[in-house]
């Protein structure tokens, strides 16, 4: 598997979509590879909003002087 | 080589619609055909290389838009939306006979006005108390806006993500967004919001 950022994935998507304009990828392929991206999208997003979140918890942690922590959901490495 | 040769035609589709706006109607035909050609050159680089060159100022101003658009979406219209909660708009409960204080045909915030001058001292007392506390909630709000505004505009985005924006929104000028082109779009604004996130971590953290 490649490892992927947000920025190869961009330089793909419009890869794809230049296939597209020029029929060599059809448009069911566009589609899926599209959707495929939506879902990765979504993580990109939880990502986001967890960085959100531990920056938040930090400056709580800072000002109560607490220890909060952020649960990890998958703990296990697989 | 290729770069000079795109500057070139970029600098003369500059100066040719500059020109026709000037220009004698004989000449207009003759500088469309130069503009046309020019044109014609940056476009296919722009098909070959998956970029634009040339950019317009309009273009700018709308990647510019939709930089504020993704922060006010992700960080602040959440923010505004729990400090608004707490503004008082229904001032006529807090007023003891509130129907002969208020007239609603002349209008004052939301429609509603009042003569000060004939509510009691607890009342006035009340009103400005809530004045207060919703002015001061307001400017709050103002400076969350402010603050973010400036960041936003201090923020260093990649360039190359802003012609990736430019060429998609290009693309679908003349029609519904596919999928893929959906899926870009979505992955510039999660681009945008990590760059925002990443050079503005005090900022957030500050406002969390």
């Amino acid at each position: 598997m490649i490892p992927v950022n947000n920025k190869s994935m961009i330089a793909f998507l419009f890869g794809q979509m230049n296939k597209l304009d020029n029929d060599e990828i059809d448009v069911l392929k566009a589609r899926e590879q599209g959707n495929l991206a939506k879902q990765v999208n979504n993580s990109m997003k939880y990502e986001l909003d967890r960085a959100k979140t531990k920056m938040e918890i930090t400056k709580h942690n800072a000002i109560y002087k607490d220890v909060l922590d952020l649960r990890d959901v998958e703990s296990k490495n697989f | 080589m290729e770069s000079v040769l795109i500057e070139q035609h970029k600098l003369i589709t500059e100066r040719c619609k500059d020109l026709i706006n000037v220009s004698l109607d004989e000449d207009v035909v003759f500088l469309r055909q130069i503009l046309n050609k020019s044109k014609k050159e940056l476009d296919e680089h722009n098909n070959e290389n998956l970029t634009v060159v040339d950019v317009t100022s309009k273009e700018s101003g709308i990647w510019r838009i939709v930089i504020k658009n993704v922060i006010y979406g992700r960080h602040i219209n959440s923010l505004v939306g729990k400090l608004s909660k707490h503004i008082e708009h229904d001032l006529v409960d807090f007023v003891c006979d509130g129907d002969k204080m208020y007239d609603k045909k002349n209008t004052w915030n939301d429609g509603w006005y009042y003569y000060e001058d004939k509510l009691c001292n607890t009342c006035k007392n009340k009103l400005e108390k809530i004045e207060r506390k919703n002015l001061c909630i307001e400017n709050n709000i103002q400076k969350i806006r402010d603050d973010f505004h400036e960041a936003c505009n201090k923020t260093i985005f990649d360039k190359d993500l802003k012609l990736k924006y430019v060429l998609l929104s290009r693309n679908i000028k003349n029609h519904k967004p596919n999928p893929l082109e959906t899926a870009i779009k979505e992955t510039i604004h999660n681009e945008i919001a990590k760059t925002f996130q990443e050079q503005n971590e005090k900022l957030i953290i500050k406002y969390s």
